[in-house]
């Protein structure tokens, strides 16, 4: 799995961000976008190194402003500042537990358009804080901290099917056996 | 504290942010649509889809009701076969008086049909791509129409790609005009609600006394009235629905009025669009 990590970590990226500009459910039916993003970098920050988190950071957040009116390479930066802030307290983290995915979920959604609009706001074109875009910013922090622990399952089973499983430890040794004889 | 690799990450992709962020409006344009090309994939299954999707449905649907529904559509075309040629009729003598009055003609609009192929990720702006490009004759700011009325203006374009900053968004203004009143204005966003936008800079709308020279056209803006593109901004056409006053208030300390609009199309569920190439 060590070496197929980054390509599956660069194939999800690509998914988040064809299912966030191709999908308009939620925001017909909730009125705000999802962004799997911040939820695949938790994983990611958690669980790996630091130039994993680049290359997410990188190939995710170019991928989004391709998309976007947003400066291009502004949720690169926001997204690189969450995953090294959650990757350098990732032994306070519990990782394995649900909750914790939850928290570092809803944390990271919630930082990654907090960091991108504060950035905006020295662009041309800052970004008018309403409580409409309040009201979408905690929507979608809950949505992609709802999101975030199926992120770790689905990456779990990937492992799964492409890592050598560990042979259970056995206490019986052929070779080890007393062999009992008439002396 | 932090340790040297995660200095170094820190450095390559802050400087990596800071190249990208410091490229030109032209050359970052460019990039994002290159960076596009890596969802190709995507946008050609998702048509494959909705093509096969449309292919079931057909199957599905009972000969009795195409038969019912062919029969509707042949009525309706005979109807817009009559209005076409009262269309043609009242065109020709508009011509006519054009001409007589020395009036340059006003040239016909070529509508290209377009595809919705992506949406802005961000909450915060409102574009969308569609399956048109440079090689369509698509060019910046050609305006973007649908039946129920104007939807945006194109803002990049790529060889077969462009990106369409819709109504409501802050980079979107338009010369409106109402239709009742004759009163111009500019249509801005409306940040609460995305369906409504904001015409503004419209005059007073007083009452005119008589022997008072006529500035305004003295009637009162209402609820329900029309509000269309006035072609005064240069970039859209004349005449394009934009929608209808929802209420009007008094503004820049009673200097002008604005009225809230709600919109004539709902730009939250823009599959196809026609792009306007005057």
């Amino acid at each position: 799995m060590n070496r197929l990590e980054p390509i599956f970590t660069l194939i999800a990226a690509w998914l988040a961000v064809a299912f966030e500009i191709s999908f308009p459910g939620f925001r017909q039916l909730l009125g705000f976008q999802i962004s799997l993003l911040p939820a695949l970098m938790v994983y990611v920050a958690l669980s790996s190194s630091v130039p994993r988190i680049l290359q997410l950071a990188l190939f995710g957040g170019v991928a989004i402003d391709a998309f976007s009116a947003n400066p291009l390479g502004i949720s690169s930066l926001a997204l690189a500042a969450t995953g090294m802030l959650l990757h350098h307290n990732r032994d306070l983290v519990l990782r394995d537990q649900a909750y914790a995915q939850v928290a570092m979920g809803l944390l990271a959604t919630a930082l990654v358009p907090a960091l991108v609009v504060l950035a905006l706001t020295n662009t041309q074109h800052p970004v008018g804080l309403t409580w409409r875009l309040v009201g979408q910013w905690l929507g979608a922090a809950l949505a992609g901290g709802i999101c975030t622990p199926f992120v770790f399952r689905w990456f779990a089973l990937l492992n799964r099917w492409f890592s050598y499983q560990a042979l259970p430890e056995s206490h019986f040794r052929d070779t080890r056996q007393i062999k009992r004889t008439r002396i | 504290m932090l340790r040297k690799p995660q200095y170094i990450a820190l450095i390559v992709i802050a400087l990596t942010g800071l190249i990208l962020l410091s490229l030109s409006e032209a050359v970052a344009s460019r990039v994002k649509l290159g960076v596009t090309s890596l969802f190709l994939p995507l946008f050609g299954a998702t048509e494959t889809t909705q093509a096969a999707a449309r292919r079931a449905g057909n199957l599905m649907v009972p000969r009795s009701d195409l038969i019912r529904e062919l029969e509707q559509l042949r009525a309706e075309k005979q109807k817009l076969e009559f209005t076409l040629a009262q269309t043609q009729e009242a065109g020709r003598e508009n011509e006519r008086l054009r001409r007589l009055a020395g009036l340059s003609t006003r040239p016909g609009w070529k509508l290209k049909p377009a595809r919705v192929i992506a949406r802005d990720p961000a909450n915060w702006w409102r574009t969308v791509f569609i399956d048109l490009g440079s090689k369509d004759g698509v060019r910046v700011d050609l305006p973007v129409v649908t039946p129920e009325g104007l939807a945006g203006r194109v803002s990049a374009v790529g060889t077969s790609r462009s990106q369409v900053v819709l109504l409501g968004d802050q980079t979107c203004r338009v010369a409106g005009m109402v239709r009742e009143t004759a009163e111009n204005g500019v249509v801005i966003p409306y940040p609460q609600d995305p369906s409504i936008v904001t015409l503004t800079y419209l005059s007073r709308g007083s009452a005119v006394k008589p022997g008072q020279t006529i500035t305004t056209s003295g009637l009162e803006l209402k609820p329900g009235h029309h509000v269309l593109t006035s072609g005064l901004g240069g970039v859209f056409p004349a005449g394009i629905r934009i929608g209808e006053i929802v209420d009007v208030r008094s503004d820049g300390f009673g200097l002008y009025q604005s009225a809230r609009v709600r919109l004539a199309v709902n730009l939250n569920a823009l599959e196809h669009v026609w792009v306007v190439a005057q």
